[in-house]
Parts: structure tokens; C-alpha cells; sequence
């Protein structure tokens, strides 16, 4: 319970941290929505009349005060260049951009778990060696570069998955899994890289502990010694990255809604910070924020369950 | 005539490293009938675990039987398949470890790690499984065993998890259960308990074991036959009673002499001066020659062989050829 406790006063922590630094960075960058409302042009008092309405000549603290208000009663205001709520312009968006994200988060589990362990148990061996140079370039490549690549070869090539545009869910499951499979994919790879390496890592360290000779003297098959035994405890260190791996492949899939042209989080998020939509920006990040923070909220609670050792108070 | 549970005989291992192949056992052959408790004694790096490993089939990669046979109650070892040989393990053959805090995998229950073995080598149902395993827990001396089985190594002593590893290896009735140094990381009043749990079992069960370990003492206590290793061969054999009644090689007297016994507590502890020899300073003479304090010319230049002093009795040494010599 005080884990818990704990754990959610972080959490509201980092939060409110993030929503100060968005708040204040868009006040400090130059660039006043007035302005690139009304154009250069305009009259000072067409500005002072629109930052009145838009409330940015009331001093800073207020303003926070009032948005960060509304951000926890659940009310993320108001987008100036659509005139919409926040809340309804990013939920239509929430499906793509979260849909993406776990389809790599899965990706990645299915492929680097399995060839982690396979390189791990031919360690020093050719197929070791190649799979080494190939997270080596998997980790070096950027993935819009890869997701542009994919879409040439899967897409335009042998027209195995759509190329870019977005299906909803709701509307056809099969093609909206067709269609976010490929960028799912370009994001997926650098952090396969990332974890076969790391997993590797831990399994040939795992591999030297006598409980492994303890397991072989049981006359147990070497499957059930990877898989359960060592791979149990080689994943402990592993499931703290995949935390990070997680931002980063939200981070991802901002960009690879461009190449793959999705009408996700990241296009809006991009062309809003060009329009110095400020209300919509700063719930987006917020939004964003949350999403990481409570992924990593579950990874340390899976972390617990994994490690015994470590005891969920 | 007995039974033999194993027979090693003429038993050859090479250890392949950066300056060529060694051998890291040579000529290794002994005998434990059914119902036996035999010791391997000998120091560090004599490879008294190397043969413990070669017999359960678990040698690290580096290392290559070459030659001799293996008998485990009539089956050729080297003639089964590394499948065959998989199955024989916690089955037949069972091993318990020498430091059981190391030795339980730390992530997963008592219970997972004993029933695991029960439902691969006796095909039992979960729930008959369970019931085994609680069965068995008990049997080694654990109270509380239906609630032990949800609990992790780390909530375990040291003796209790010694007891949940001979368990483990108690769940086939294996026909041989290798010891290696089962007790040298407990403290001396579990050390003598987990002594009396083995005692026991070789009584109730007929287990034959082969205990292996540094301490003469308990191998004075627990075992009906020694062998005593140094540098990878087996220089003296022989009942413990001939054996501490009448040692016949040089090593197996320092070793005796270096145990320390409350009769000699105003005497400076005896120890054998210099140490084993690595594999790479193994030539033809006698192994020992280099620490041994009756150590002759024909000693460096000859390697040894077996000489008989009694029916049980046997030891590799130039002095006890010559006779005499080795008395006092």
C-alpha cells in the first residue's frame, strides 16, 4: 500500500512538472497566437482586443492557474484554430496514434524475446555473429527512414499492405490492422535491436548461475530451462527498459504518421505548434505525458510481480 | 558380492584452453556397490567436481570425455544420446549442490521447482503432483511443507533450502545421488543435520551416494569408502577404516594430519605446504612429488603405479612399493 501511495504521488508530481514546462516553454519560445492569428497587419488594437478574448494578457501565474484548473477537473479547454474543445479534437486521434504504439510495443515483444534467446544460446557462433551486426544496423537506421522503405517495398512493390491512409477499427478490423501494420513495423525494428542486445546480455550472464545447472541436473529439456527458467530472471532487467522503449516508441509514431500520412496525434500535434495553438498543444503533451507515466506505472508493478524478492507494500 | 550401482572405469577428460588440450582426469576408476556411501575427497582443483559432472553428463563445454566407460546400473553412458542422457538425470541420477542459496532459481516457488520434476519424470497429474511434493518436502525434514511450497528460496534458510534441493533430487528414488560438497556454506549444527538426513536416506531407501568433499572429518562420519583425488587421478582407495588406520599415501596423511582434532588443540594446525599443480604442469612423474616430504629422485621422473595392500586397499605411491617406508 505505501508502494502504491507513493507511487501516485510521483506520478501527480511528474504531471504537474510537465504541465508546467509545456505551459512556460510556448511563453518563452517567440511566437504570440494573437499575432499569427490576426497576421502581421493587424492593428494593436484588433491584438489587444483577440488577447483579451484569448485571455494571454492576464499575468502568466493566472493563466496556469486557471488551465491547470481546468486540467484536473477534466476540462483541457479550448482549441483556437478549431474552435472546438481539446478533448473532442484528440480523441478521434487517440485510436491511431495509440493503436500504433501497442502494435510496436507487441512486435517488439514477439520478435526480440525469441531471438534474443536464440542468440543467447548460440552465443559465438555465425548466426550469433550476424544477428549482432544486424541489431547493430537496426539500432543505427531512423525509422521514418525504414518506414519509407517498407512502404516501397511491401507497399508499392508487391502491394501487400496498404501504403499509407487509416481505417478505423470500427469501420474494418482486417484493414486497419493492414493498415497500421507497415509503420508499426518501422517503429518496431530499432527497439527489437535495442532489446535483442540487451537480452542477450542478460541471458548469458543468467545462463552461468547454478540454478541453470541445478535445472539441468533435474533432467529438465533446455526448453523449459530458457524459457521459464533463465528467461524469468533475464527479463527483470529488461522490463525496465521497456519503459523507456515505450516513450520512444510514442515518440515514434508521431513521426511516422507523416511518412504514412495517419491522421494520428502527431500531425496535429506538429501543424498546432505552426499555428501556436496553445490550448490544443498543451493537452496534447499532457495527454501524452499521462499515457507514458501510467505504462510505467504498470511496468514497476509488473517489475514487482516478476521479482519476488522485491516485495509489493 | 553387492551389487554396483557405478562403475568408473579408466575415465579420461580433456580441457581444451588457449595453450592446447589437457587432461583434467585421468585414469579415474572406482566402484560404488548399492547401498554405499562412498567419499571423493581431495582440494580444490583436484577435479573431484569435474568427475561429478562427467558422470551426470554435464560437463562445460570446454571440456571432452576422451576415454574410459561409465556404468550406471548396467546402462553404457557413453553410448546414450544426449536425450537418453537427459532423462537419466533427476531420474536415476540425481546431484545436490554446494551452495543452496545459489542453487534454487530465485523467481520461481518451491512448489513450481519440485513439481516441475515430478510432472516431467513421473508424468503425474497437477494435483497428485502437489500432493508428492508436499509429501516429499516432509520426508527431508521440512514442517509446514503444504505452505512451503508457495514460498520463494529467499524466505528459506540455508538448511531448509539444502532440504529442498535433496528433495528435488529424491523425487525418481534415484538409484545414485551425487553430493558434491553438500554442506561446506551451512554452519556446523545444520551441517550435522543435513549429514544425518543423508545417513538416513542411504538406510531407509537403500540410496547409493557419492559425497564429495574436502573435510575428512565428515567423510570419516559418514562414508564406507574414500577415494582420495589429487590433480586429476585417484592416488589412494581404500575403506575408511584401512584408510585412517592406515594411510598409505603421503597426501592422504597430510590430509589427515591437517584435520584438526581437539587431542592437538596446543599444536600449530599441520597444513601441506605449496599447491596442486595446474593442468599445465602435469608431466610424467608423480604428481604429488612436489610437495611431498618423502619425495626421491626415481619420484620426478616416474609416474607411479597401482599398488595392492589389501583387498580394499589400493594406492599409487613409489614408497609403499618399497615397503617400510611409509610406516610411522
Amino acid at each position: 500500500m505505501a508502494f502504491l501511495l507513493r507511487r501516485c504521488f510521483t506520478f501527480f508530481v511528474t504531471i504537474l512538472i510537465v504541465m508546467i514546462m509545456t505551459f512556460l516553454v510556448f511563453r518563452i519560445i517567440p511566437g504570440d497566437p494573437a499575432l499569427t492569428i490576426l497576421g502581421m497587419d493587424a492593428e494593436p488594437e484588433q491584438i489587444a482586443a483577440l488577447e483579451k478574448e484569448l485571455g494571454t494578457d492576464r499575468p502568466l501565474y493566472e493563466q496556469f492557474l486557471d488551465w491547470a484548473g481546468g486540467v484536473f477537473t477534466g476540462n483541457l479547454g479550448e482549441s483556437l484554430r478549431f474552435s472546438q474543445p481539446v478533448s473532442e479534437l484528440v480523441i478521434d486521434r487517440i485510436p491511431v496514434t495509440l493503436s500504433l504504439a501497442i502494435m510496436s510495443i507487441v512486435i517488439t515483444m514477439f520478435l526480440a524475446i525469441p531471438i534474443g534467446i536464440y542468440s543467447a544460446k548460440k552465443q559465438g557462433s555465425w548466426v550469433d555473429t550476424a544477428l549482432s551486426i544486424t541489431t547493430q544496423i537496426g539500432m543505427a537506421i531512423p525509422s521514418f527512414w525504414l518506414g519509407i522503405i517498407l512502404m516501397l517495398i511491401f507497399g508499392l512493390t508487391f502491394k501487400w499492405f496498404s501504403p499509407t491512409g487509416y481505417v478505423p477499427w470500427s469501420e474494418n478490423p482486417s484493414e486497419a490492422l493492414n493498415s497500421l501494420f507497415l509503420p508499426s513495423l518501422a517503429i518496431a525494428i530499432p527497439q527489437i535491436a535495442v532489446v535483442v542486445r540487451y537480452l542477450r546480455t542478460t541471458m548469458i550472464e543468467q545462463l552461468q548461475l547454478d540454478y541453470v545447472r541445478t535445472a539441468k541436473s533435474k533432467g529438465l529439456k533446455e526448453k523449459s530451462i530458457l524459457y521459464i527458467h533463465v528467461l524469468k530472471n533475464a527479463l527483470i532487467p529488461v522490463i525496465t527498459i521497456f519503459g523507456m522503449i515505450f516513450a520512444d516508441v510514442l515518440a515514434g509514431s508521431l513521426v511516422i504518421e507523416q511518412v504514412f500520412a495517419l491522421p494520428g496525434f502527431g500531425r496535429l500535434l506538429i501543424s498546432s505548434i505552426s499555428y501556436r495553438d496553445l490550448p490544443l498543444i498543451q493537452g496534447m503533451v499532457v495527454i501524452i505525458a499521462f499515457i507514458v507515466l501510467l505504462m510505467n506505472f504498470i511496468i514497476d508493478i509488473l517489475y514487482r510481480w516478476l521479482d519476488p524478492r522485491i516485495e509489493l507494500k | 558380492m553387492s551389487e554396483s550401482v557405478l562403475n568408473v572405469n579408466n575415465l579420461e577428460v580433456n580441457i581444451k584452453s588457449s595453450k592446447g588440450t589437457f587432461p583434467v582426469l585421468e585414469n579415474i576408476s572406482f566402484n560404488i556397490n548399492k547401498g554405499e556411501i562412498v567419499g571423493l575427497v581431495g582440494e580444490s582443483g583436484c577435479g573431484k567436481s569435474m568427475t561429478s559432472l562427467a558422470i551426470m553428463g554435464l560437463l562445460p563445454n570446454q571440456a571432452k570425455w576422451t576415454k574410459g566407460e561409465i556404468t550406471l546400473s548396467s546402462k553404457q553412458l557413453q553410448s546414450l544420446s544426449p536425450e537418453e542422457m537427459r532423462k537419466l538425470r533427476g531420474n536415476q541420477l540425481a546431484m545436490i549442490f554446494q551452495d543452496p542459496m545459489t542453487s534454487l532459481n530465485p523467481v520461481l516457488t518451491i512448489g513450481y521447482q519440485l513439481i516441475e520434476s515430478i510432472k516431467l519424470h513421473l508424468q503425474y497429474p497437477k494435483a497428485k503432483a502437489k500432493t508428492y511434493a508436499i509429501d516429499l518436502l516432509t520426508k527431508v525434514g521440512l514442517s509446514r511443507a503444504d505452505k512451503l511450497i508457495y514460498q520463494y528460496p529467499h524466505e528459506l534458510s540455508g538448511g531448509m533450502r539444502q532440504r529442498v534441493m535433496i528433495a528435488m533430487a529424491l523425487v525418481c528414488n534415484p538409484t545414485l545421488l551425487i553430493a558434491d560438497e553438500p554442506t561446506t556454506a551451512l554452519d556446523v549444527t545444520i551441517q550435522a543435520q543435513i549429514i544425518d538426513l543423508l545417513k538416513e536416506l542411504n538406510k531407509k531407501e537403500g540410496t547409493s551416494i557419492l559425497f564429495i568433499s574436502h573435510d575428512l572429518g565428515l567423510v570419516h562420519d559418514l562414508c564406507d569408502k574414500v577415494f582420495v583425488m589429487y590433480a586429476g587421478e585417484i592416488v589412494e582407495q581404500a575403506t575408511v577404516q584401512e584408510l585412517f588406520d592406515n594411510p598409505q599415501h603421503p597426501y592422504t596423511k597430510g590430509l589427515i594430519q591437517s584435520l584438526p582434532l581437539p587431542e592437538k588443540k596446543k599444536e600449530r594446525l599441520y597444513s601441506i605446504p605449496g599447491t596442486v599443480p595446474g593442468i599445465h604442469d602435469r608431466g610424467q612423474n608423480c604428481r604429488f612429488s612436489s610437495r611431498c616430504p618423502h619425495v626421491t629422485e626415481h619420484c620426478t621422473t616416474h609416474h607411479p603405479s597401482q599398488i595392492q595392500i589389501s583387498k580394499t586397499h589400493v594406492v599409487h605411491c613409489f614408497l609403499s612399493e618399497k615397503g617400510g617406508t611409509t610406516s610411522g
